[in-house]
């Protein structure tokens, strides 16, 4: 039953295909046909015309640009949680429709409205803690 | 959903809001306030002890999807809260003023964990509750104290950790793709793996599922073959925090297999019987010898609890509801055990971490040295401690290994692995007369050994409460262990699963009540029918 389905997965390995032939073509008729590229230390030189780059380009970032990823990603997380939900809530909200649970309820608009408010609370509360511990400040 | 249903989870509310507020009230600037930290900690333990106590065993029935009230929740509630109590206590001055309250809501989120993995009727759910457990004691390694060796342990804990989490998650997905369903019971007659196990036998795909979520929650018990790490981890962490890692993991672990198990019915495939089999007797023979050889107190302290781990395996495998009279409970002996562990390995390190030696934190027998002289009461409770731990009367580690080594022997002829176990119960009671070594040398250095130095006392009144809050129940509970041990007893049979429990429920004269609810199909996936051959 599980192979019989395997069909419907028919089109992505077309699409992946094509994509690696299309790619693998274009560098390898770039390489072929384009002009070729004549080699020296002027040449090579990351800036042909400008100025020789001085130190490394494998520098250490700053420790406060992972703070930023890091909040980026919690809050970022957070939106993708909300987009279903909202749907959801919203099929639930205009046209009644409910999911029915293992214990013989219903998740309505208040059960999803709830569960909603102790999430998001949960993440206002992470905000405001890390407003009080002050990983907003760049200094 | 109603909020009757909601108010069953008081006490889980009450450790989330109190983590938070302990966080909040922590990340305030001024001083003083940190002081407030602990002792919030401490009333948000006793606040969800009380409700659980006034909750009383709940009836066995779900209360959202998801989340299966018991009174294996019960049991495990009450015990997760208590040591959780003295944890605090034994923590109190323990981290950095402006560090205060990180810590203390991570130990509250990790006791959380615990509530929700007794409480979990899901895989899904199961596995966050472990890994809520799990990585908050990751971070509290590296910060229990300023030293390399914290940080060098908080890595390797972490990383092998997030492997250990990695194979339990693989392990489920394959027994959902036998099962069906990630539930592990319904009221009714819906999908779940209990309604699964009770039709017939394991296939292939299953003893995989099962084999491995072994192996991810052994490393989380401290079994041979995944115990490696705890030496080290054990020995960088400051000892208030070990004590911590020597019960909290160990006791999601245990409940999580418990309910693993009692999903399957009980009905464990022979691969996985040997498995664990070979696995507790490792465990418990590695866990001794190991600790012989350490001149290192936590590290001793680290391996004994390696081989605890395989004393509980044995109750484990005896299971709930095998062989006659008085003691063939296995389940509720491990549930015993587990407790009165939490409370004798926390004991010894409180007591680790209330002296120090030439300015340095113990570490070494030596450093032990003339303890008793110094204070004598703590010296009496560091040897009730130890003979708890070595399991000699009149101490509750007596009653708790008693409970293990005689729900094995008390296994009936028809039992198809009798004689395997007997033999394992054999290796156990060898394996506490060598274990008994090395807890002698701990007793001796406190009493007899002489020193040029002896050991300051450094700790505050909280960490000396916390000493006589390990150390007295380990004497009470000799003399009285029928209170626990009938809670544990009730907590061994918390499905009310159609086959095999049914039995047991008959057989040890309780009734569970009868449930109401009707069920609805909820998990039931596609391809159920069609994986169960």
């Amino acid at each position: 039953m599980l192979i019989a389905n395997i069909d419907s997965y028919a089109p992505i390995v077309v699409v992946a295909l094509i994509a690696l032939t299309m790619a693998a073509g274009m560098l390898t008729l770039a390489h072929v046909l384009g002009p070729k590229a004549r080699h020296g230390s002027v040449k090579d030189a990351p800036y042909e015309s400008g100025m020789p780059p001085i130190g490394s380009t494998h520098r250490r970032l700053n420790v406060r640009f992972y703070i930023v990823a890091v909040l980026f990603l919690l809050f970022d997380v957070e939106v993708i949680f909300l987009w279903p939900w909202a749907k959801v809530f919203h099929a639930a909200a205009a046209n009644g429709v409910t999911i029915p649970l293992e214990n013989g309820g219903v998740a309505d608009k208040g059960f999803l409205l709830i569960g909603m408010g102790i999430f998001f609370s949960l993440l206002v509360f992470g905000l405001l803690y890390e407003w009080k511990k002050g990983a907003f400040r760049w200094e | 959903m109603n909020f009757e249903q909601l108010s069953m989870l008081a006490p889980e509310f009450t450790m989330l809001v109190g983590g938070c507020l302990a966080l909040l009230v922590g990340a305030t600037s001024a001083s003083q306030r940190a002081q407030l930290v602990s002792p919030l900690a401490f009333i948000t333990i006793v606040a969800a002890l009380l409700m659980t106590l006034s909750l009383g065993t709940p009836e066995s029935a779900q209360v959202i999807p998801g989340l299966w009230l018991s009174s294996l929740t019960f049991y495990v509630r009450c015990v997760a809260l208590v040591v959780g109590a003295i944890i605090v206590l034994v923590n109190w001055h323990q981290p950095t003023a402006s560090e205060r309250g990180e810590y203390m809501a991570l130990i509250l989120f990790s006791l959380l964990g615990v509530l929700l993995t007794a409480s979990s009727n899901d895989l899904i759910v199961l596995f966050f509750s472990i890994e809520l457990v799990s990585i908050p004691t990751y971070v509290l390694i590296g910060l229990s104290r300023e030293d390399s060796r914290a940080s060098e342990s908080a890595v390797k804990y972490f990383f092998l950790g997030a492997l250990s989490a990695a194979i339990l998650a693989y392990g489920m997905s394959f027994l959902y793709g036998a099962a069906g369903t990630t539930l592990l019971q319904t009221s009714g007659d819906g999908a779940s793996i209990a309604a699964w196990a009770s039709h017939g036998v394991m296939s292939g795909t299953a003893i995989v599922g099962l084999l491995l979520i072994l192996a991810g929650l052994a490393f989380k018990v401290a079994a041979v073959p995944l115990h490696v790490y705890v030496g080290d981890v054990y020995e960088g962490a400051a000892s208030p925090i070990t004590g911590l890692l020597g019960f909290v993991p160990k006791l999601a672990g245990f409940v999580a297999l418990i309910q693993i198990f009692s999903a399957c019915q009980w009905d464990v495939p022979d691969a996985a019987y040997w498995a664990i089999w070979a696995m507790a007797a490792a465990t418990m023979t590695v866990g001794n010898v190991v600790a012989l050889l350490q001149t290192n107190v936590k590290r001793m302290l680290a391996y004994s609890s390696v081989a605890h781990t395989g004393y509980m395996l044995v109750a484990l495998l005896v299971g709930p509801m095998a062989g006659h009279g008085p003691m063939h409970n296995g389940v509720a002996a491990l549930l015993f055990y587990i407790a009165v562990y939490g409370a004798m390995n926390l004991g010894l390190f409180a007591v680790l971490s209330a002296f120090a030696r030439r300015g340095k934190p113990i570490e070494t027998l030596d450093d032990l040295a003339g303890l008793a002289t110094v204070s004598p009461l703590i010296g009496l409770a560091t040897a009730v401690c130890s003979f708890s731990l070595m399991g000699l009367p009149p101490t509750a580690g007596f009653v708790g290994k008693l409970y293990v080594f005689s729900s094995a022997f008390s296994l009936g002829a028809e039992h198809a692995f009798q004689k395997p176990l007997i033999i394992l119960a054999v290796i156990g009671v060898v394996n506490s007369a060598i274990g008994a070594a090395y807890y002698l040398r701990i007793v001796a250095s406190v009493y007899i050994r002489e020193s040029d130095e002896s050991p300051t006392p450094v700790a505050g009144h909280p960490v000396r409460w916390g000493i006589a809050l390990c150390s007295i129940p380990l004497l009470v509970l000799f003399v009285w262990p029928v209170g626990l041990l009938d809670t544990a007893r009730q907590a061994s049979v918390p499905t009310n699963a159609p086959v095999h429990s049914v039995k047991v429920v008959e057989a040890s004269g309780i009734t569970s009540a009868p449930n109401t609810t009707p069920p609805v199909l909820l998990n039931e996936m596609p391809f159920a029918a069609a994986s169960r051959d």
